[in-house]
């Protein structure tokens, strides 16, 4: 059923013909008061001031519809349609416009000529009634429906719009048949909901000026009642002049006014209901301030005080249910339920939810409170992730420590830390009860918080090892991931020892797998770095950062340093990483040709492609580093092309449906990749820079980004005539061909191998730190894993994946639909290899399973049938 | 539902009240999408429970992410000047936030949550990703994103005259 019907909807309370006969009452009444203001103006004049008047507000407010339905002049209004002569027309829209102009000039002009003229000049008031019938009857004669009047002239329309908005009793309109819609949002359509749509939905202008007449009336009144200038029906009693009288009531109006629009802007007071209010002060005032009249006749106080509580009473009410209403108009047409845009109901997307894909655990992030729903074996990281928060990401194996969080609830949840993720944590000095994000998997709910810097602080980090005391000091070359984790496992095992660590590079020790990040984001070195900034004091270490080392002198055992310092060593750890392979490439000089190996390359690459505003760019080079570069790029805005020497991307890492299915999924990015390209030179034309390749083919280029391999950084240790082949030989201690010379990390070949890899030269640093203090410590390699980060697509690689013969390979790959695939190898039942593409849940477990060489007889039917996740479940 | 058809007789309505043209009224984001789909976009969506109150996109952030909300109920509110007007309440499920990860502008309003409910959030980064393994499925994502646009423009078409050309 519909709360706010239309009058046609309506039932009439009375039969029509009784309307009439009232009607012709009520104009017969009119004639008579006309007659009797001419005949005997006195009685006539108390009549209508004193009885007729007054009456009419609180018709106005309690059922507009009888007062509109009886009104003499909409009667006389509605003859010509009624005996059809009128003429019916429309009222032009420009005077439709000002009909609200037009009514309040009326309604202020006619009121305040109260004073000078009609409240003592029974004839003025006869006349102006007079005029008042005829005009409705010419409007009536003239224009269609009740627009020739009541919905355009009528100068008491603004009151009743401001009272009669929400009505006591609602009677519908007995004078239109049918609707001609000759007044927009007419009272008499629908009573209770015109005056709402005009303030909701109407133009400025027409809120405007219903605010403009609620705002100023009850200063009208105010001024109307109180100015000294009126003793009704006495006409000598005007204390005041004309003109100052109607300067001093414009200005009541405009204090009123002024009131109204401070309360409509302070107040979170609905517009609706402030005009009400207004509405119903002004009434009340109108009720309680009087004139005194020279009639000699008073209302008795009993009759005063019926008078003053029934208005009261019905203006409370009016305000209350309008305040009501317009609620009850917000539930029922408001905005809400939608705006038409749906999600396929019924299904579907409940298969995106975490539910779906094998239990679902809840991750709540501190201090802002969002819940993220996770299945089982997710990383923290990946959480994070994807919940768009913000972390850093590093090596992803929990060594480089780039992502700690602080796990407030549920620890007992997440997988336990490894012994390297134990060792990551001791670095940053962080206790119990905080993880590396990476390597923290889910097996039920957790609360974390990515803020770390609230957390417990490790006390001691001590490794209670008999010690070498004759080592006084020890010097560590190159301030990498391998010199810092030297020189922390140093200090853990001797208390006592100097420990110097020279960095040629001007930054303390960085995150150098986040570097890309420098390239595409704005936040620079921000969260890049890896150790709080009192590590090195808090470890008594001497950081020489910026720094050359000039010589290494085995035989006094002392290192020169570029400014002239020498330092003499007990022990020497070679920490100097590698640099990038330059490739004999002609034109590698030139300017926007570039090397990524350091946080300083990065952030040059991001400032030349702003400067010179690149368009296009070329990486060459498709190894890890080379693909994330060519995300990077993309991600600044570049069109960019990767060259790749082989016929296969990742060519080491990879099978060949990996290699292929990651060149689809670049070329779906809109980043090209040409296999077997060889560039010979570098080119410039009308300084347009080009890259030429072997086949002749020419490829434009603004930046051009090399990332062909590296090479360690071995000039100090053939200088020092250690034996050097690609890296510093070392043997299963990290000892070089000088047993008081240790080496780790990307300088460092072991059993033939430079690996190049994070966790690597933290495992290698750590043993040769072991070694150098006495402690005796063999590095075992472990299967190499390469993970493809950041580009979007997870790529994991680890142990055997080309295998030899006696392996077996199981994969599965979705399809055309989707690039996401998987391979393991298996030897005698064990797992010895895997590629993962795509995100799966399950890759952390599948790594843990190569690494421990797993036996995988039990769920080798279910792989061959494509299940993943029977390797989590072993 | 526009008051001003409640209160004017429905022949009389001005011409622009009803739309001439049969632009759709509704929209049903990848509704052609299988489970095997939606179980694909799930591997690249975040799935996040909120809290009567939450806001799930802050005017003013730069966060370029497509919402979609799997249940609950939300307020729509834009802030201006002095304090925030509330515009309109969008019921799931439904999708949110497509002009910021169209654009990559910061959100234009905020949508708070009325009730508890759980939302499936797919950054531009992970679209991407999703598009680039995936692209049939990551075509299909982008232009039933375009047509929630382009239903959205339409109304808001449609208001801006409905508000402009009333005769008073």
């Amino acid at each position: 059923v519909n709360p706010f019907p239309s009058y046609l909807e309506m039932k009439q309370p009375l039969p029509l013909w009784v309307w009439h006969v009232l009607r012709a009452g009520m104009m017969a009444g009119a004639f008579a008061l006309v007659a009797m203001l001419f005949i005997r103006p006195r009685d006539g004049l108390i009549a209508w001031w004193l009885f007729v008047l007054p009456c009419i507000p609180l018709l106005l407010m309690l059922a507009p519809g009888i007062w509109r339905n009886l009104c003499p002049l909409a009667a006389l209004n509605q003859y010509p349609r009624l005996f059809g002569f009128t003429r019916g027309k429309t009222v032009p829209a420009r005077l439709l416009r000002s009909a609200f102009l037009i009514q309040v000039t009326l309604y202020f002009a006619l009121i305040s000529t109260r004073a000078p003229v009609f409240d003592h000049n029974g004839p003025a008031v006869g006349v102006l009634m007079m005029v008042a019938l005829g005009a409705a009857f010419l409007g009536g004669v003239v224009f269609k429906g009740k627009s020739g009047w009541c919905g355009t002239f009528c100068p008491i329309m603004p009151v009743q719009r401001l009272y009669g908005q929400t009505p006591a009793v609602v009677v519908p309109n007995s004078h239109c048949s049918t609707c001609v819609g000759c007044t927009p949002n007419c009272l008499d359509f629908n009573p209770r909901l015109a005056v709402v749509a005009d303030v909701q939905e109407g133009t400025a202008e027409r809120v405007g000026q219903l605010k403009f007449f609620a705002g100023a009336f009850p200063g009208f009144v105010v001024a109307f009642f109180t100015l000294p200038n009126s003793i009704v029906g006495d006409p000598a009693n005007l204390a005041v002049s004309v003109p100052r009288f109607y300067l001093l009531t414009a200005a009541y109006m405009l204090v009123s006014l002024g009131i109204f629009y401070f309360l409509d802007t302070f107040l979170s007071v609905s517009p609706l209901v402030l005009m009400a209010a207004f509405g119903a002060i002004g009434l009340n005032l109108h009720n309680i301030l009087r004139f005194p009249t020279s009639f000699h006749f008073e209302k008795p106080a009993w009759m005063l005080g019926v008078e003053y509580t029934v208005v009261a009473a019905a203006t409370a009410q009016f305000v209350v249910r309008t305040y009501l209403k317009e609620r009850q108009v917000a539930r029922l047409f408001g905005p809400g339920g939608g705006d038409g845009v749906t999600v396929r109901p019924g299904g579907g997307y409940e298969a995106a939810g975490a539910s779906s894909n094998g239990g679902s655990h809840e991750v709540s992030f501190e201090p802002d409170g969002s819940r993220v729903i996770v299945c089982s074996g997710t990383t923290l990281l990946d959480v994070v992730e994807r919940a768009g928060l913000p972390i850093e990401v590093g090596c992803r194996m929990g060594v480089c420590g780039a992502d700690p969080v602080r796990v407030l609830d549920g620890s007992e949840h997440l997988s336990p830390p490894t012994p390297g993720e134990q060792s990551t944590l001791a670095r940053l000095g962080l206790a119990d009860g905080c993880r590396m994000a990476c390597s923290a998997r889910l097996s039920g709910d957790v609360r974390v918080s990515l803020d770390v810097s609230q957390a417990e602080t490790l006390r001691s980090t001590r490794v209670k090892v008999e010690y070498d005391r004759t080592v006084a000091n020890v010097v560590v070359i190159g301030n990498g991931i391998a010199g810092v984790t030297a020189a922390d496992h140093v200090r853990r095992r001797h208390p006592e020892c100097a420990i110097d660590l020279i960095g040629e590079e001007s930054h303390s020790t960085y995150n150098r797998m986040g570097i890309t990040r420098l390239v595409y984001g704005s936040s620079a070195m921000i969260g890049l770095r890896l150790l709080p900034d009192d590590w090195y004091e808090r470890n008594r270490v001497t950081c020489w950062l910026n720094t050359v080392v000039h010589e290494i002198d085995r035989a006094a055992r002392r290192v020169t340093l570029g400014t002239g310092e020498i330092l003499p060593y007990s022990r020497l750890i070679l920490t100097t990483g590698a640099t990038s392979y330059v490739p004999p490439v002609e034109g590698m000089d030139r300017q926007g040709v570039f090397m990524l190996r350091t946080a300083d390359d990065a952030i040059g690459i991001r400032s030349y492609a702003q400067r010179r505003r690149c368009g296009r760019a070329a990486v060459v080079g498709g190894g890890l580093l080379g693909l994330e570069a060519a995300f990077a790029l993309h991600k600044l805005g570049l069109r960019v092309t990767v060259l790749h020497r082989s016929e296969q991307l990742l060519g080491g890492q990879l099978d060949a449906r990996g290699s292929e299915l990651l060149e689809r999924y670049f070329l779906g990015l809109g980043i090209g990749v040409v296999l077997g390209a060889t560039p010979v030179a570098v080119e410039e034309e009308d300084g347009r820079r080009a890259l030429r390749l072997g086949d002749g083919t020419r490829l434009d280029a603004d930046l051009i980004v090399v990332c062909t391999g590296i090479r360690p950084t071995v000039d100090l240790a053939e200088a020092a005539g250690l034996d050097v082949e690609a890296g510093v030989l070392v043997d299963e201690h990290m000892r070089s061909s000088d047993p008081l010379v240790y080496a780790a990390g990307d300088v460092a070949q072991f059993e033939g191998q430079v690996y190049g890899l994070w966790p690597v030269a933290a495992a290698q640093a750590e043993v040769a730190a072991a070694n150098a203090v006495g402690d005796v410590r063999s590095y075992k390699p472990q299967p190499p894993v390469t993970i493809l980060k950041g580009v979007g697509l997870p790529v994991t690689s680890i142990g055997e994946i080309n295998g030899a013969a006696g392996t077996e390979h199981l994969s599965w790959h979705s399809g055309d639909d989707e690039i996401r695939y998987w391979k393991v190898v298996v030897r005698d039942d064990r797992l010895v290899g895997a590629v993962i593409l795509g995100r799966w849940p399950e890759t952390p477990s599948v790594v843990d399973a190569v690494a421990a060489n797993a036996d995988v007889s039990g769920t080798l039917d279910a792989l061959r049938a494509g299940d993943l996740s029977a390797l989590t479940r072993s | 539902m526009s008051l001003s058809r409640l209160t004017n007789p429905s022949d009389t309505l001005p011409e622009h009240a009803a739309p001439s043209y049969s632009a759709p009224a509704e929209t049903s984001f990848l509704a052609s999408c299988s489970d095997a789909d939606w179980e694909r976009i799930g591997r690249y969506c975040v799935q996040r429970r909120f809290e009567p109150g939450e806001e799930i996109v802050r005017q003013g952030e730069v966060d370029r992410s497509l919402v979609i909300v799997l249940s609950g109920s939300l307020q729509l509110v834009i802030a201006h000047g002095r304090g925030e007007e509330s515009i309109e309440v969008i019921d799931a499920p439904t999708v949110v936030g497509e002009v910021s990860f169209f654009d990559d502008g910061p959100r234009s309003a905020t949508m708070r949550a009325r009730t508890a409910g759980e939302m499936l959030r797919l950054s531009f980064d992970d679209f991407e990703a999703l598009s680039a393994a995936s692209p049939s499925l990551g075509r299909t994502i982008l232009l039933d994103a375009g047509k929630i646009v382009a239903l959205r423009l339409r109304r808001t078409t449609r208001l801006f005259l409905e508000r402009s050309r009333q005769p008073w």
